[in-house]
């Protein structure tokens, strides 16, 4: 007599899909057992019976009216999208006043910018046959532009050249596209001032930085093209540096009064949001670059003009100067600092204005809740494109120290144009507090070295890492939050590699 | 195939009409003979199958290739057939004799040679399994359908049904045993040799 958790397993092994040690288990018995035979017999003759009954029964074409009915349906439904696109921003000119105020804003906003940069250069005269077709892009912003932006041909990628060539040759196949989008000749003034930039700025700041610094700080790019060399560039950064260019904002200064391991923040110079410090995560650096710490502060955020007392998380030899460089110039929120705001009350006025005009109400629960909503459904359809899109490239954050601080991934994907710039700077700071852990040996050798030897000590050969290997030419079957990352070296790729959802490196190889 | 979906569906989501026509000239059978199995009429399942292809574009931008495509495929049109079912306000599967199919029925089976017996006996036997089919309860027909005809596996059948791996081992040995137990009685199928 037969179990019925034998028949279980019966049914499995007909099919296939019992473990090994389960299906040498049934087959041994079933040497043995004659009814144990007839059982499996059965099973398969009924898998037969099945199959020629529904090739029978169902084993004809679907009607060919069907094809010609769901095309014909697609392609109406498109045309529709279309129309209604192109009609929404007709309907906005055909109004005199929107048309008047349109104007009004044009020939203001280009007053301001003629104060604010020097003279351009005259826009480059855009190629031919460059233009046209719709780009494919979800945003907005591109794909209003109708029949003046039919196509923009994104250039093959060129890693040739160091950190400052590639970002110039970015700039310069945006430029192209801004002829369209109408914005050529602030972008060329961009250009043009950033490539008369001294090379080193006269806080040291080397150019290539202070060029991040100004795509993503100056107003006259902030709107269209804050993100684009930060997202179609496959390389941010690579140095400790630039998060300094990017987020430095004020000096803090050591109260002599204070015991050690406290200091109060000055704020009278910094000009951004008030709220500079959401809890724990404030990251701060000596001026002459020798090091730099988190340090916890003591109140949820602060306020411009307000003496806040912080406490360092770990030690570091304070400079003589005892004056340091606080790496925040925007709100950055990693898990923690969320979860203790989301329980706090804003009081700040400067805070609530700059939460509605970032987040669309003043109310901090509410500002953060959408903002979380916002970021989460981001997050999720960049996750989507990511793993749709087989150039998605990214970039290892190694500071000046040859510590591995995080890493962050970037897709080709039109998505990101409108968010990378909120991603990257949050995602720095959390994927730093992870990278702080996969800190390598200290040396007296060259950063090269002490990236190599961070590589090497990377486990290698394990199971994970050789299905990975197996797999690397179907990308599409990585395993789910696997990413892909370059490893960086004074502004140039040196390597890939992958690591996984905690950023935990799998596999990293580095170029011959 | 499966990794050809995926591709064109990432080429979709770009609004690529183009690679939608692929798809669907690469899926469109199967989609048909999956709702045809469900309602056994095929206008409802060509309009069934229209109503899939066009959501499958329609929603290509949110498609996340999270496991093989034919899984997703099949998760989708289950919904929808589930969904139109729902709409008819029908609360199991379609009876399968309301649809009784008179070619198949009654004629022999072209290529049978003109055996009338032995066409008779194939009818008779396609009949039965018929029956047998339609006595299975709903999840236990639509496991063995996912299994037998379409021949996914049991992970896909799970994530399809949204059930989990051990209950489509039971509904499926359940199922089984069930036909069998039905199709013994008949001696067509003691006979036949497998």
């Amino acid at each position: 007599m037969i179990s019925d958790e034998m028949r279980e397993l019966l049914s499995a092994y007909v099919d296939g899909e019992l473990r090994d040690t389960d299906a040498a288990r049934v087959e041994d018995l079933s040497k043995r057992d004659a009814e144990l035979r007839r059982e499996i017999a059965s099973y398969r003759k009924l898998r037969k019976k099945l199959k020629d009954w529904d090739e029978a029964d169902h084993g004809h074409a679907p009607p060919p009216t069907l094809e010609r009915r769901v095309l014909s349906r697609v392609r109406a439904w498109v045309g529709e999208r279309r129309e209604a696109r192109r009609g929404r921003i007709v309907a906005v000119f055909r109004h005199p006043v929107t048309v008047a105020a349109a104007l009004l804003l044009a020939i203001g906003g280009g007053l301001l910018a003629e104060r604010l940069v020097p003279p351009a250069t005259p826009p480059a005269p855009v190629a031919h046959g460059e233009i046209l077709i719709e780009p494919a892009s979800p945003q907005p912003a591109l794909a209003v532009k109708g029949s003046a932006l039919r196509r923009y041909e994104e250039p093959a990628d060129d890693y040739t050249g160091g950190f400052d060539e590639i970002v110039r040759r970015r700039m310069d196949s945006w430029a192209r596209m801004t002829v369209m989008l109408k914005e050529q000749e602030r972008w060329d003034r961009l250009r043009d001032r950033i490539a008369r930039a001294p090379e080193r700025s006269p806080t040291g700041e080397p150019r290539n930085l202070q060029l991040l610094a100004m795509l993503s700080t100056s107003e006259a790019v902030a709107k269209p093209f804050e993100s684009l060399v930060l997202m179609r560039q496959p390389v941010v950064t690579g140095h400790l540096p630039a998060a300094r260019a990017l987020r430095a904002g004020t000096r803090i200064a050591m109260d002599q009064n204070t015991t050690a391991g406290r200091i109060y923040v000055d704020l009278q110079a910094y000009r951004g949001p008030a709220v500079l410090a959401p809890l724990g995560e404030v990251w701060i650096g000596a001026r002459d670059g020798s090091g730099r710490t988190r340090v916890l502060t003591k109140s949820d955020w602060i306020a411009r003009s307000q003496m806040v007392a912080v406490t360092w998380a770990d030690e570091i030899s304070p400079p003589a100067d005892r004056s340091f460089d606080l790496e925040v110039q925007d709100f950055i929120l990693g898990p923690r600092a969320r979860k203790l705001l989301l329980t706090s009350r804003a009081q700040d006025d400067l805070f609530r204005g700059w939460l509605k005009k970032n987040y669309g109400s003043a109310n901090l629960g509410k500002a953060f809740q959408r903002g979380a909503r916002k970021r989460e459904r981001t997050l999720a359809r960049l996750t989507a494109a990511l793993d749709r899109e087989r150039d998605a490239t990214g970039f290892t954050f190694i500071d000046a120290a040859g510590k591995l601080r995080g890493v962050e991934l970037f897709a080709n994907h039109s998505l990101m144009m409108a968010f990378a710039p909120r991603l990257l700077r949050g995602y720095l700071l959390e994927a730093g507090e992870k990278g702080a852990s996969l800190e390598i040996p200290s040396g007296d050798g060259t950063l090269l070295k002490r990236v190599e030897e961070f590589l090497e000590s990377v486990p290698r050969g394990s199971a994970r890492l050789e299905e990975i290997k197996l797999d690397d030419d179907r990308r599409d079957e990585w395993p789910k939050g696997l990413k892909r990352v370059h490893v960086m070296r004074s502004g140039e790729i040196i390597g890939h590699g992958l690591v996984d959802a905690d950023y935990r490196p799998v596999h990293v190889s580095i170029f011959n | 195939m499966a990794a050809a979906g995926e591709a064109l569906m990432a080429r979709m989501a770009t609004g690529d009409v183009v690679a939608f026509e692929e798809l669907l000239r690469a899926y469109q059978g199967a989609a048909y003979r999956y709702s045809y199995r469900i309602f056994r009429d095929r206008h409802i399942a060509e309009d069934v199958s229209q109503e899939f292809f066009f959501k499958l574009f329609r929603n290509a931008a949110r498609y996340e290739p999270a496991g093989k495509f034919t899984t997703y495929f099949y998760k989708v049109l289950n919904n929808l057939c589930l969904d139109t079912l729902r709409r008819m306000h029908r609360k199991s599967l379609p009876d399968f004799h309301s649809f009784e199919n008179p070619v198949l029925d009654g004629m022999p089976e072209a290529g049978d040679g003109g055996a009338p017996d032995r066409a008779a006996r194939i009818n008779e036997e396609r009949r039965l399994v018929r029956v047998a089919i339609d006595q299975l309860p709903e999840m236990q027909r639509r496991v063995i359908v996912l299994r037998e005809l379409e021949e996914l596996k049991y992970r896909e059948i799970a994530e399809v049904l949204s059930l989990s791996l051990n209950e489509v081992k039971v509904l499926i040995h359940r199922g089984r045993k069930s036909l069998v137990k039905v199709l013994r009685r008949s001696p067509l199928f003691e006979g036949t040799e497998s």
